[in-house]
């Protein structure tokens, strides 16, 4: 393959797939975190037991191949890939080799560059080693097949992405995806990539960093790698092809002896596992099942809602805030409550390190929020407040203003008695202000604020001032 | 003849106790001359007696105290289960193979664990496990009692108890010590029979199945066993239930033309052609010829089975179950290779070896993909041959039982290609069986008979025919 | 590749068995005359058949996503335990 570019980048990403059972038997995938307590014959790898696939990792695959618009194939075949570690139940993980799941898909940027997708295929997970030690004094290692199993998505790129923040912007839009097709669960699955970055000066000598969880780090890593890379060049010192690692800690990649290095996998087709024949109308139910995924629901809320990209951008991300914003802007004007919602209610949830539906925010409440907003019964600061508080607290905020008498007061004759008394009681301040004291005003508004206790609008309040003091 | 003991035993007639303390006896006596057990599980069979005779009169099951013997490979919960080897040993399953809960279902006692090649990797059980007795033939003791399944072979000759053994075949390995001992093997269709709890050989050929002294003794044991399984997606959903043959059929018989090949005894192919003088007064009979089975069927299936047998052996390796050493004190690669070395057999080595080389990078083309497409020529000239023809025979092995002095003399390519005559059935994944139709002295001669695809009830009329005409004929 | 003292070498290898040098002498021969003996297989034109893995079809499988927790204890048959975990042998020298 001809490269040209400055950076080139690879990933292959190993998602799991959000399910009740294994990928090859009916042991709880989450559940208790007790080392072995969700195992049995089949993913310990006992003689005699074999595996039985679960149909829900193969709709969570051809959902994810149908989303990014990649050729699925028509028979469905596993195969042994073979090798010895002692992670792996039976010395030969179940994959897919010959025959992927799908080929061909593709990921868009938000610049309209497309990631092209090399394979998507089905695999089980090895087992967890702990080691007692650090992995080069350990004597020996502890093995938990509770991971032995888990069902996997692998999804490999084309040497396409050009990048660091590529990388990370491919791996959001992922997310993104995942999280609109309900097939990864943030709670109970893990997403981990092994990268391939290469660059010019090195005539693309390739380097691999493997195991590298989650998406932040994703750029992390690869800008680090990137640095290492073009520091080693500018010192005349030539790049070696290796797999590397990344210290998360550290924050650096380091060398690591890869645990496949030499092996042939020696692949067999899986005979345990019967070819399963995907029917147009089996495509066509998973088909059925995907809703508006965010590169359609991005243009849409544009056209219908007239909003900016960015604004639009940010609301399609992940699907409960998508359907937030569409259920406000029912009532609301959109672009208050995009917004809001934007701005306030992510920055209040991410603060809270809470997720749409583990607070107490619902679409109900925030129109309720922002229609008191709009009447000017609150002030913009008393909403942020009411925000921060409706996250944890299930209240009635109509309620709870009427019953606290907590409504702003907008009403002009009462905003100008309080006004009126406070000129009257401050007349010192009064005078600081009329001979060119500004902050005498603050003191002055400060005073109506406290008499009003807080429930005066501050915007009107300050007009009022001014036109009294005018026109003494 | 195990229905009349089953009906005794679901009648109350039979005190099971008494009646399976005297079993074990006789076999453990047996076991000390002709070593045709790895274990008998005393224990385990007199609960199972518990169990049934608790359960109420008539309603025992269909099964009710008839006595099995289950190959090595075959998982007993709690009961040692080697598959003939020392890597295995000590291995308790904690589960039971489905084959074993249903027999366990239908009240049957097993009894212990039969004899076998090391893993199934043998036509003459010589090639059991490291510090494993090898079976001798109980009609005479200096011959071999065939292979892999070579202790159910011999056990099912010998007692004279309500008895059948339940084994597995890949590439022959109930058909001949059935051929051996004098006994009657059956191997359904692929699949009919679930393979969960079975110690794999090679997942694409494996069949469990059973051996009797009579045809008749299959069918209740097969309508037990045979149906879909929830844990093993190669079963087959459809059941059928057998049932003893009441209309008198005329069959179109295909006798294989291979059958009189040279390398085949002369004896063998002249009671072959008594036989045929005799059933042709009532069958049709046809000569019909296999030339791709019969010659890439042994090279297809040994390329297909040591491939997928070197895999599957790959877990033992000295953990979690069987022979364990301490792993502190060692890398991985080199406390692998030790305790597979110093526990795995001769012939297991070779067929790691072979296997691991068939499908590597750069000869997976030439020997496993070949293979994998041979098979598919194999079984299509097998479906040809099943639109003419109800049954195909042949003779089940080129010899009688040979000494074991003679297969000293063989080396491993002529031992290899005793299999010629069941390879083919086993690559096509068809109902088969061996009856013996003759003798030569006083060893057995087998009928290898093959029917199509899902047609067991075709293979067990026609067994019954042959079984007739043994009686009439005084064979 | 012919078969040689390296073949047998890297199938070992590959493989994690440990032969001794009369073991590895015998595998050369044996392996030799296997080969040699299944060399017709080479001769026939296979290449617009499809594969045959399993010898017949078949439907069912697939099962449904349900959880079990397994009923008896699946590491009773290991020895080398320490606090549920189960003891490996190191992966670096």
């Amino acid at each position: 393959m001809e490269f040209n570019q400055e950076v080139i980048i690879g990933l292959e990403t190993h998602i799991e797939v959000d399910t009740l059972s294994k990928l090859f038997c009916c042991c709880p995938r989450t559940g208790i975190d007790t080392p072995n307590s969700r195992v049995c014959p089949i993913c310990l790898g006992h003689p005699g037991a074999r595996p039985f696939l679960n149909g829900k990792v193969l709709a969570a695959a051809v959902k994810l191949a149908l989303a990014i618009d990649g050729q699925i194939t028509e028979k469905v075949v596993f195969s042994r890939k073979n090798y010895f570690y002692p992670d792996m139940a039976k010395n030969f993980q179940i994959t897919q080799f010959e025959s992927p799941l799908s080929q061909k898909g593709s990921v868009k940027l938000n610049s309209g560059k497309l990631v092209k997708i090399r394979r998507l295929h089905i695999e089980e997970d090895p087992a967890s080693l702990v080691y007692p030690k650090t992995m080069r004094d350990s004597q020996y290692v502890l093995i938990d097949y509770n991971r032995s199993g888990i069902p996997l998505i692998e999804l490999v790129t084309e040497p396409s992405i050009n990048s660091p923040r590529e990388a990370r912007e491919y791996m959001n839009k992922l997310m993104s995806i995942l999280s609109y097709l309900k097939i990864f669960d943030v709670n109970s699955c893990v997403i981990k990539s092994d990268a391939n970055i290469s660059i010019r000066d090195s005539d693309y000598t390739r380097v691999e960093i493997k195991n590298i969880s989650g998406i932040k780090e994703i750029e992390k890593a690869l800008s680090y790698e990137l640095m290492r890379q073009r520091s080693l060049i500018r010192r005349g010192i030539k790049i070696v092809k290796e797999t590397r690692g990344w210290n998360k800690v550290g924050k650096t990649t380091f060398s690591q002896r890869t645990k496949e290095s030499e092996e042939d996998y020696g692949y067999i087709s899986e005979p345990d596992l019967p070819e399963i024949v995907i029917t147009p109308e089996y495509i066509r139910k998973n088909k059925d099942e995907i809703p508006e995924l965010p590169a359609q629901k991005q243009v849409r809320f544009v056209e219908k809602y007239k909003l900016n990209e960015d604004d639009s951008f940010v609301l399609t991300k992940e699907p409960e805030i998508a359907d937030l914003f569409e259920n406000v802007a029912k009532v609301i004007d959109s672009n208050i409550a995009a917004n809001w919602i934007r701005g306030e209610v992510l920055r209040v949830l991410n603060y809270n390190k809470k997720r749409l539906n583990d607070s107490y925010l619902s679409a109900e409440r925030i129109i309720d929020l922002l229609k008191l907003l709009c009447e000017n019964k609150i002030s913009k600061n008393m909403a942020q407040n009411f925000l921060e508080r409706m996250i944890t607290e299930n209240f009635s905020l109509r309620d709870y203003i009427l019953n606290n008498n907590i409504s702003q007061i907008s009403d002009d004759k009462i905003l100008t008695d309080i006004a009126k008394k406070v000129l009257n009681e401050e007349k010192i301040a009064l005078e600081d202000y009329l001979s060119g004291k500004e902050k005498a005003l603050d003191y002055i508004i400060g005073k109506c604020m406290a008499l009003s206790k807080s429930k005066a609008d501050p915007i009107k309040i300050n007009k009022i001032l001014l036109t009294l003091i005018r026109t003494r | 003849m195990i229905i009349e003991h089953i009906n005794n035993v679901n009648c109350e007639k039979i005190d099971l106790t008494s009646f399976a303390k005297s079993v074990i006896d006789e076999i453990k006596d047996i076991n000390s001359k002709i070593y045709c057990f790895n274990c008998v599980c005393e224990d385990s069979a007199l609960k199972d007696v518990q169990i049934v005779s608790k359960r109420k009169k008539l309603e025992k099951g269909t099964l009710a105290g008839l006595i099995i013997s289950v190959k090595d490979n075959i998982c007993v919960k709690d009961v040692e289960t080697t598959a003939g080897s020392k890597i295995l040993s000590g291995y308790k399953p904690v589960f039971n193979a489905t084959v074993v809960e249903k027999l366990k279902m239908e009240g049957a006692i097993i009894v212990g664990k039969t004899s076998m090649d090391e893993f199934g990797f043998g036509g003459f059980n010589i090639n059991t496990g490291v510090d494993f007795k090898v079976p001798l033939n109980p009609i005479d003791l200096k011959r071999s009692t065939g292979g892999s399944s070579g202790g159910s072979g011999a056990v099912t000759k010998v007692v004279d108890f309500a008895h059948v053994s339940i084994a597995e075949s890949t590439g022959g390995s109930i058909e001949c010590p059935a051929s051996f001992c004098g006994d009657v093997g059956f191997c359904p269709t692929y699949g009919r029979i679930s393979r969960f709890g079975l110690i794999s050989y090679a997942n694409s050929l494996d069949k469990i199945g059973i051996l009797s002294k009579d045809v008749e003794d299959i069918i209740p044991v097969f309508n037990a066993v045979a149906g879909k399984d929830n844990k093993d997606p190669t079963c087959i959903t459809d059941t059928i239930k057998l049932k003893k043959a009441i209309a008198k059929k005329k069959f179109k018989i295909g006798i294989i033309s291979e059958s009189f090949d040279d390398y085949i005894a002369d004896y063998i192919k002249e009671h072959l052609r008594v036989l045929i003088n005799l059933i042709q007064k009532k069958h049709e009979i046809f000569e019909v010829s296999l030339p791709f089975t019969f010659k890439y069927g042994v090279p297809t299936y040994y390329i297909i089975a040591t491939s997928e047998a070197s895999t599957n052996l790959s877990k033992f390796c000295g953990l979690r179950y069987g022979i364990q050493a301490d792993p502190k004190t060692k890398t991985f690669s080199n406390f692998f290779s030790e305790i597979r070395s110093e526990n795995l057999g001769k012939e297991a080595k070779r067929r790691i070896l072979l296997g691991t080389y068939a499908r590597m990078a750069g000869y997976r083309d030439e020997y496993y993909l070949k293979a994998t497409k041979v098979r598919r020529l194999i079984i299509d000239e097998y479906k040809e041959a099943f639109k003419k023809y109800d049954v195909l025979i042949s003779p089940t092995t080129p010899m009688c039982a040979p000494l074991f002095s003679e297969i000293s003399k063989m080396d491993v390519v002529e031992q290899y290609l005793f299999d010629q005559l069941t390879v083919g059935p086993n690559l096509a994944g068809l109902p088969h069986a061996s009856i013996p139709f003759a003798k030569f002295g006083e060893m057995p001669l087998g009928l290898m008979v093959v029917s199509d695809h899902y047609k067991e009830q075709e293979l067990i009329d026609f067994l019954f025919e042959i079984e007739k005409v043994g009686k009439e004929n005084g064979i | 590749m012919r078969i040689d003292e390296q073949t047998i070498e890297i199938l070992s290898n590959i493989s994690k068995l440990k032969l001794s040098a009369d073991e590895q002498n015998n595998m050369i021969v044996d392996l030799k005359g296997i080969l040699n003996a299944f060399i017709a297989i080479q001769e026939i034109d296979v290449h617009n058949l499809e594969s045959a893995i399993l010898p017949i079809h078949f439907e069912n499988c697939i099962r449904n996503d349900e959880a079990r927790v397994f009923e008896e204890d699946a590491t009773s048959t290991a020895i080398y335990i320490i606090d549920n975990f189960i003891i490996g042998p190191r992966t670096l020298e």
